[in-house]
């Protein structure tokens, strides 16, 4: 094998890449609005005896809160409050609201057809269907009536066929959608009557009536349709004896898809409502979320300045006059960096390597070297990757070795021998050394590494002439801390 | 972690033995047709042939020894036993080469130690431990084919085995 130098070890792309912007220079903090969103007010408060009447149940007496609500969400400027109203108007706006809807209303007035002509049994796979297309659309809040229509006949087409337990769920649904539905005395058969107050009754006592939509994966597609950070969502519960008023407050959080607030107050005392509600919502908007407002996420790899790791490492002689072939070294490499100021650093960096035997087997046994590099580092870091040169000096410690390159002495030894044999006794030789080498983090500190280390001895003279210029490259694993 | 690393090595240098597959010794399963090489009538019946050899890469030394009876195999060292030829030339050393793709061990054999060089004799790596040579077709006869087996391995090679030296 002849020399071949070493050259280009991409020392000039220091001057290519930027500073170091982890460690750079001030960071921007850039306070963004938090998006709110408000519910109207959803009162549950009526009794099963109340169920029944000619006219429209009376207001269920939310707007004061409404209003109120909305005015002490105002007040705070960090919140960039989007109302009822536009809630609303932001589904319905949607592209695929209408065709959904459109769909779902067929689907439901087929429905309704096939129980009006006692086809409960076609009916209620129609039912189920438009339930389903105006739930995906959000329905349930922007025309939750129409929802509680659909659940009531789904529920009478249940009854009929005996599914009474699928109509308890189904009654219950449309009281969580339109509680405060009143229903005509002698209109319904006993049992549907009988039906409608057991399920009432029911969902007073067991009905989950915290989540507006009904599960964590709907208020997750709610919030994100609505692009809010937040969603109010506030309700009176409902008494069976009439005489407790409670409001409880939910704040979800869109990055949590979950609650990330809830408090209640009495209603009974009205004089105090207004000065109890303020005191609720200042708890909660001053504790908003900093996630609410932008903020580097490089902060945390800035501190980093030490950099270990350990690697496998190979190697072999660029310039072999000794063997025909070249032979490769295998082995361990340990590797230390301390970034003392900015991009610049020194590194420290140990070798053990054994070699393995050549195909010609001009390397008479395997031997060990061991290598230490120090020097100086420069290094850039972004989120996930980090690149560094590395520039200094190595010695090198050979251990004692043979070659040859005639058979007869390989094979028979002795006097075949004479005179064909390179013996090199231990020793060192130190020359400079650079490497160029790329991290990827897969976590804040644990990252992998490759880097491949060039080496030219330079001295002493007389020990540099028939091996020379090991090049190698390494993998591995460190931490950065 | 030293630990994991050796067996990496370990791992990496298993399978690369192409290099030095034909290090060790072989014999000849049937005895050989020498007539073939027959130069001056002297010797007329067929031997048996072992092969001890070092393989380096390309390169293929060692030391040929000829036999009038199979010995019982594994022999030690068998020079002198009495069942070598009973001959001046009882043994050659030979250096030849490897082709690794073709699988091809060529080497010149003089079993006559006629000192002309020898014939060029070619032979195939059949199997890790078999070596086929075609014995070219002499006189209208159709070639033979004789097999080799490997009987010892490098590691048990001694410097007795590499000896080439007269029976005393």
């Amino acid at each position: 094998m002849r020399s071949l130098p070493v050259t280009c070890l991409g020392l000039f792309l220091l001057t290519l890449l930027g500073p170091n912007q982890a460690s750079g220079g001030e960071e921007v903090h850039v306070q963004k609005p938090v998006k709110v969103g408000v519910l109207p007010v959803r009162s549950f408060q009526r009794t099963h005896h109340d169920l029944w009447g000619e006219v429209p149940a009376t207001s269920s007496g939310t707007d004061p809160l409404d209003t109120l609500l909305k005015q002490l969400i105002e007040r705070e400027p960090s919140i960039q409050l989007t109302l009822p109203e536009e809630l609303r108007q932001r589904l319905t706006d949607s592209a695929e609201y209408k065709e959904r809807v459109n769909l779902g209303r067929e689907r439901l007035k087929l429905g309704v057809e096939l129980y009006k002509e006692l086809r409960v049994d076609e009916a209620i796979p129609h039912l189920v269907r438009a339930n389903e297309l105006l739930l995906a659309s959000f329905v349930d809040l922007t025309e939750p009536e129409v929802l509680a229509a659909l659940s009531f006949t789904l529920a009478q087409c249940l009854m009929e066929k005996g599914r009474a337990d699928e109509a308890h769920i189904a009654l219950k649904e449309m009281f969580f959608r339109m509680p405060d539905r009143r229903f005509k005395k002698g209109f319904y058969s006993l049992d549907v009557e009988q039906a409608l107050e057991r399920a009432w009754i029911d969902f007073v006592a067991t009905y989950v009536r915290q989540n507006p939509v009904g599960s964590v994966k709907r208020i997750k597609q709610l919030m994100a349709a609505l692009d809010i950070d937040q969603l109010v969502y506030a309700f009176i519960d409902p008494s069976m004896t009439g005489d407790v008023r409670q409001l409880t407050v939910l704040v979800y959080e869109r990055r949590l898809a979950n609650v990330a607030y809830r408090s209640s107050l009495d209603l009974t005392d009205s004089a105090n409502v207004e000065r109890e509600l303020d005191r609720l919502m200042s708890r909660w908007t001053t504790c908003l979320p900093v996630e609410g407002f932008t903020k580097p996420k490089k902060k945390k790899v800035k501190k980093e300045r030490f950099y270990v790791d350990t690697a496998f490492a190979y190697s072999r002689f660029l310039s072999d006059d000794v063997t025909r072939q070249g032979f490769n070294h295998f082995g361990l490499a340990v590797s230390g960096e301390w970034r003392i100021k900015g991009n610049i650093g020194i590194f420290l960096q140990f070798h053990v390597q054994t070699t393995t035997v050549d195909n010609d087997r001009d390397l008479f046994s395997p031997y060990t070297t061991v290598r230490a590099q120090t020097g100086l580092s420069y290094s850039v870091r972004r989120s996930w990757w980090r690149l560094y040169v590395r520039a200094g000096v190595e010695a090198h410690f050979f251990g004692d070795f043979k070659t040859t390159t005639t058979p007869e002495c390989k094979f028979f030894g002795g006097q075949e021998c004479d005179g064909q044999v390179e013996d090199f006794q231990r020793d060192i030789v130190v020359g400079p050394t650079t490497t160029l080498g790329a991290s990827f983090f897969l976590s804040n500190r644990l990252y992998l590494t490759v880097r491949a280390v060039a080496t030219f001895f330079a001295f002493p003279f007389d020990k540099i002439s028939e091996i020379n210029y090991p090049l190698g490259g390494e993998v591995g694993i460190g931490y950065a801390f | 972690m030293i630990r994991l690393w050796l067996a990496v090595l370990a791992v990496m240098t298993i399978g690369c033995d192409d290099h030095k597959i034909l290090s060790g010794q072989w014999f000849s399963e049937e005895p050989m047709p020498l007539y073939y090489f027959q130069n001056d009538g002297q010797v007329t019946s067929p031997v048996y042939v072992e092969l001890t050899l070092g393989h380096y890469g390309k390169d293929v030394v060692g030391i040929v020894r000829y036999y009038n009876k199979a010995v019982q195999l594994p022999g030690n060292l068998r020079q002198c036993d009495g069942a070598q030829v009973p001959q001046e030339c009882s043994c050659n050393e030979v250096m030849g080469d490897y082709h690794i793709k073709k699988q091809r061990f060529r080497f010149y054999l003089d079993p006559f130690c006629a000192d002309s060089g020898g014939d060029l004799v070619e032979m195939v790596l059949v199997d890790d431990d078999t070596l086929r040579w075609t014995v070219p077709a002499q006189d209208g006869q159709s070639p033979e084919q004789v097999y080799f087996e490997r009987v010892l391995e490098e590691k048990a090679l001694t410097k007795s085995h590499k000896l080439c030296a007269a029976c005393q």
